[in-house]
């Protein structure tokens, strides 16, 4: 059929060879949203080689868009389920499927290396900067991609050819899994959409709903039920007690939950001063706050104050006797999720917000849409035969949109070129300002080189000194004197200490990772513009001040009649798909550059 | 919710198909019937053909594809009413309106164009949406055709400029046409940057209901002369349809899955925006392509 000299296009990508994608070793890493839909593509394109790795279980918020898990496979693994399902349909296709976590050591450059091609279905950023880093020191090519609601997009990266996956800083929509929000938060914004999502809703909303406070135990005792004749305030002090208070101790006794992190506290009635009778200090007022006398939105409320808005604005929302829905505008409703947000906080150590900052946070909301993955899948597909076939140059990126753009739903643009500045596969350096006589070493390395450059195991050098290691290679007492080093000020660190200037070799021999960090020291900091207490700078930031992990969006279309905001998302105002549409050349041959990255996304 | 009174009806067994009721049928789509003219049994096809819904069941009985399908529908989403057609004794073009007007929306996935545009002008009298998916090699594609007056609630329109104000949801009303007046449309509001993909597609569609025979590779010359004379007809420069987009088109004996897994997302899509009238449905043409990696839209009516 090919054989038409005019028809090039028709045959370069099409002129697919079955045995080349019959033998290929294919990686994909994450079997959820896009990984299901991903490991169907790949067998149905007659993949006979996959290994697929995914460290979560199946929870039964999954089962209504992770199509290849059902009822009975709730808290299974979910790569070995998938590779089940997909032999169902596919009898003979050989899929390797494992229950870990990308990051595990055996995963090293010299797996990596075991495959033509590594296809990410991730869900957040630290690990596509893992996986990114091993592909490059592998020298395999990586398929990326993400998708959030009716967006998403497919990237394909390789050393030496283009952009690396962190040679540009990409701002990530933010999403949250409901298990985070539900029982693990650790950021204030996990809490104010706990406040404005969950519990607000279950309160307030339609209650013939679902809502995924519908737990066993909530449901047995009640928790959420007003009794008849009981007053608005006792209902709300009752639903204090067990949320803030009986629902932790019982998350307590999960110790498996607990292993990794910090464990919360409960609350008590007594202890936010609610017992005994509840009054107000002015009952005619506006609002919940003002009627407890808070008036100034910018104040951080105590958490006796909290409590107090908390039972006011319960009783002001319930008394109107209608089914609600969260209004911005709606001051009873900001301060019922401001006040929720905190005393959640103060169950998890979370630092509490202002009013002001708790109204800007309950932001847009976007409900997650299944068949993004499912196009997706496709494109990651198309990517994978070309790179298979050695026809790098043709492989692109292409964004999903949500509106059409000149008609186009699906957006292809050329390759970035990589940076040579790039922290990861170029040579750069990156600036940390911060007060060297306070923080500490941990501080360098827990809050910032693993978690804002998402180092895995850093190794800091200073000139012949070396301050920290980490790694399965090392002995005790080493282990316990770069431990004790952590508690020392930057300053008080051997060989003259880390001063205004000093230059830190960091490397990371898992990531094949080298850059160097240079310090600066700043005494002044304001508490509330740079809560944090350092910044980071370098050729490219790579970290804002409030970097959030960027979940996958997991979550069904807003038609469904069953199971509605299982996952739920917060987006930015402005998505950004394209870090910048004027300097890429877009792959279709328009005359004019076109604005392809500003979206606004509403509720 | 307004999706669940509404049924849709599939037809036809390919990949494509498989993949735009999964898609509708996880959103929580209401009712589906899953009808297959071709009768096939799911024996027949399992493990070859890249249809995802057809699973080795566990009972050995030999069942019918559609059957096949809907068993495996069925577990994705409990809540829903998902049947096969089982009294198939007539091309699906042969059934009265009545048959039709039990459906919000009929999908025709694979039909030719005679059929196409009877299943239309019937999907037209019973006042229910009509889409037709098409698929080749390279390409995945739909027509869909709501009626003159699908009055819908747009949900926030393109991009809006920062501190403008963001319209608040409204109704509106969309107006189609039928296939045959589609596939003799002008060319002429067609955007210096729009695609012509779906353009394209209407010379094909065009070349099927004269020669009552779908195009192939060796009919290229004839569908290059009638793409010229259409864009001549419309002021448009002799080229204005590549050779490329023409032979992207072309059907072809297989189908890719991965071309199947994006023309089934963004078909489900519109699927599920024409029962719930919620989103601005798509007008009235897609088309995606895996050589320029566009996934178009573009209204072309008389």
């Amino acid at each position: 059929r090919a054989s038409d000299d005019s028809s090039t296009a028709h045959a370069i990508v099409m002129d697919i060879d079955r045995d080349v994608i019959a033998r290929a070793k294919v990686l994909m890493i994450g079997a959820g949203g896009i990984g299901c839909e991903l490991m169907k593509t790949l067998a149905c394109s007659g993949f006979q080689n996959i290994t697929a790795i995914d460290l979560d279980t199946i929870d039964v918020s999954n089962l209504n868009r992770q199509f290849l898990f059902r009822k009975r496979h709730v808290g299974m693994a979910k790569s070995i389920v998938a590779k089940e399902s997909v032999e169902k349909f596919r009898p003979g296709v050989k899929i390797e499927a494992m229950k870990a976590n990308v990051k595990e050591s055996r995963f090293d450059a010299t797996y990596f290396k075991g495959f033509d091609v590594v296809l990410n279905g991730l869900d957040n950023l630290e690990a596509r900067r893992h996986v990114n880093r091993l592909c490059l020191a592998a020298e395999v090519a990586l398929v990326e991609s993400g998708t959030t609601g009716y967006v998403g997009q497919v990237t394909v990266h390789a050393r030496g050819t283009c952009a690396c996956f962190e040679c540009t800083e990409k701002p990530t929509p933010k999403s949250y899994p409901i298990c985070t929000l539900r029982d693990t938060p650790d950021k204030p914004v996990h809490c104010i959409v706990y406040a404005k999502e969950l519990l607000f809703s279950k309160l307030f909303g339609d209650t013939s709903k679902g809502s995924d406070l519908d737990e066993e135990d909530a449901v047995e005792a009640g928790a959420f039920r007003r009794n008849d004749g009981e007053s608005s305030h006792d209902f709300a002090k009752r639903v204090f007690e067990y949320v803030f208070g009986t629902k932790i101790q019982a998350l307590l006794l999960k110790d498996d939950m607990w292993k990794n992190r910090t464990k919360p506290t409960a609350l008590t009635l007594a202890g936010a001063e609610l017992e005994g009778e509840f009054s107000e200090s002015d009952p005619s007022a506006k609002s919940a706050r003002r009627a407890h006398g808070l008036i100034d939105p910018q104040i951080v409320w105590t958490q006796s104050q909290c409590a107090k808005v908390f039972v006011s604005a319960t009783a002001r929302l319930l008394n109107r006797n209608s089914v609600l829905e969260f209004d911005k505008d709606d001051d009873d409703a900001v301060e019922f999720v401001t006040a929720v947000s905190n005393l959640r906080s103060a169950n998890y150590g979370i630092p509490p917000q202002s009013l002001f900052d708790a109204k800007g946070m309950a932001g847009n909301i976007i409900h997650a849409v299944a068949t993004t993955n499912a196009i997706v899948s496709g494109l990651i597909t198309l990517e994978a035969i070309k790179i298979l076939h050695n026809k790098m140059d043709q492989t692109r990126y292409t964004f999903v949109m949500q509106h059409p753009s000149n008609g186009r739903l699906l957006q292809p643009l050329a390759k970035e070129a990589a940076n040579p500045k790039c922290v990861v596969c170029g040579n750069a350096r990156v600036e940390l300002v911060c007060d060297t006589n306070t923080f500490t070493k941990q501080d360098l390395v827990d809050r910032v080189l693993k978690k804002k450059l998402s180092v895995n195991e850093p190794s800091i050098q200073f000139g012949a000194t070396i301050l920290h290691e980490e790694g399965d290679g090392l002995e005790e007492d080493e282990i316990e004197q770069y431990e004790a080093l952590g508690a020392r000020a930057l300053t008080a660190l051997p060989s003259g200490g880390v001063v205004h200037g000093t230059i830190l070799s960091i490397s990371d021999y898992s990531q094949n990772l080298d850059f160097e960090l240079m310090v600066t020291h700043r005494e002044e900091w304001d508490e509330e513009k740079e809560p944090e207490g350092f910044l980071l700078r370098g050729e490219e930031v790579r970290a804002k001040e409030d970097d959030v992990e960027a979940e996958n969006a997991d979550g069904v279309a807003s038609a469904a009649a069953a199971n509605d905001d299982d996952e739920l998302l917060i987006v930015d105002d402005e998505v950004q798909l394209a870090d910048d549409g004027a300097k890429r050349k877009r792959d279709d041959g328009d005359d004019k550059e076109d604005n392809v990255k500003a979206q606004k996304q509403t509720c | 919710t307004t999706t669940t009174t509404t049924t849709t009806a599939a037809i036809g067994t390919h990949g494509l198909a498989a993949e735009t009721l999964k898609n509708i049928v996880l959103a929580g789509i209401g009712r589906v019937r899953v009808r297959d003219d071709g009768k096939n049994a799911s024996s027949h096809t399992f493990g070859k053909d890249g249809n995802f819904l057809n699973v080795a069941s566990d009972a050995s009985e030999e069942t019918s594809l559609a059957k096949a399908m809907v068993r495996t529908l069925e577990e994705m989403n409990p809540f829903a009413t998902i049947e096969a057609e089982n009294e198939v004794n007539m091309p699906l073009t042969d059934e009265e309106v009545e048959y039709y007007s039990q459906f919000d929306v009929v999908v025709a996935c694979g039909f030719d164009y005679a059929s196409s545009a009877l299943i239309n002008a019937k999907c037209r009298l019973a006042k229910c949406g009509f889409f037709v998916a098409r698929a080749s090699a390279t390409s995945s594609s739909f027509f869909v055709d709501l009626g003159d007056a699908f009055e819908y609630i747009s949900t926030g329109g393109s991009a809006a400029k920062d501190g403008e104000a963001v319209a608040p949801p409204q109704k509106e009303t969309e107006t189609f046409c039928a296939i045959d007046e589609a596939v003799t449309s002008s060319w002429s509001d067609i955007g210096k940057r729009a695609s012509r993909l779906p353009a394209a597609m209407t010379v094909l569609w065009k070349f099927e209901q004269r020669e009552k025979r779908a195009a192939s590779d060796e009919d290229f010359e004839r569908l290059r002369v009638e793409a010229n004379a259409r864009a001549a007809a419309c002021g448009k420069p002799e080229n204005f349809i590549a050779d490329d987009a023409l032979r992207v088109l072309l059907p072809a004996k297989i189908e890719i899955p991965a071309v199947n897994a994006i023309g089934g997302g963004i078909l489900a899509q519109e699927v599920l925006k024409a029962v719930s009238h919620k989103g601005a449905p798509c007008a009235n043409f897609f088309v995606f392509d895996c050589v320029s990696g566009q996934g178009s839209i573009q209204r072309l009516s008389a």
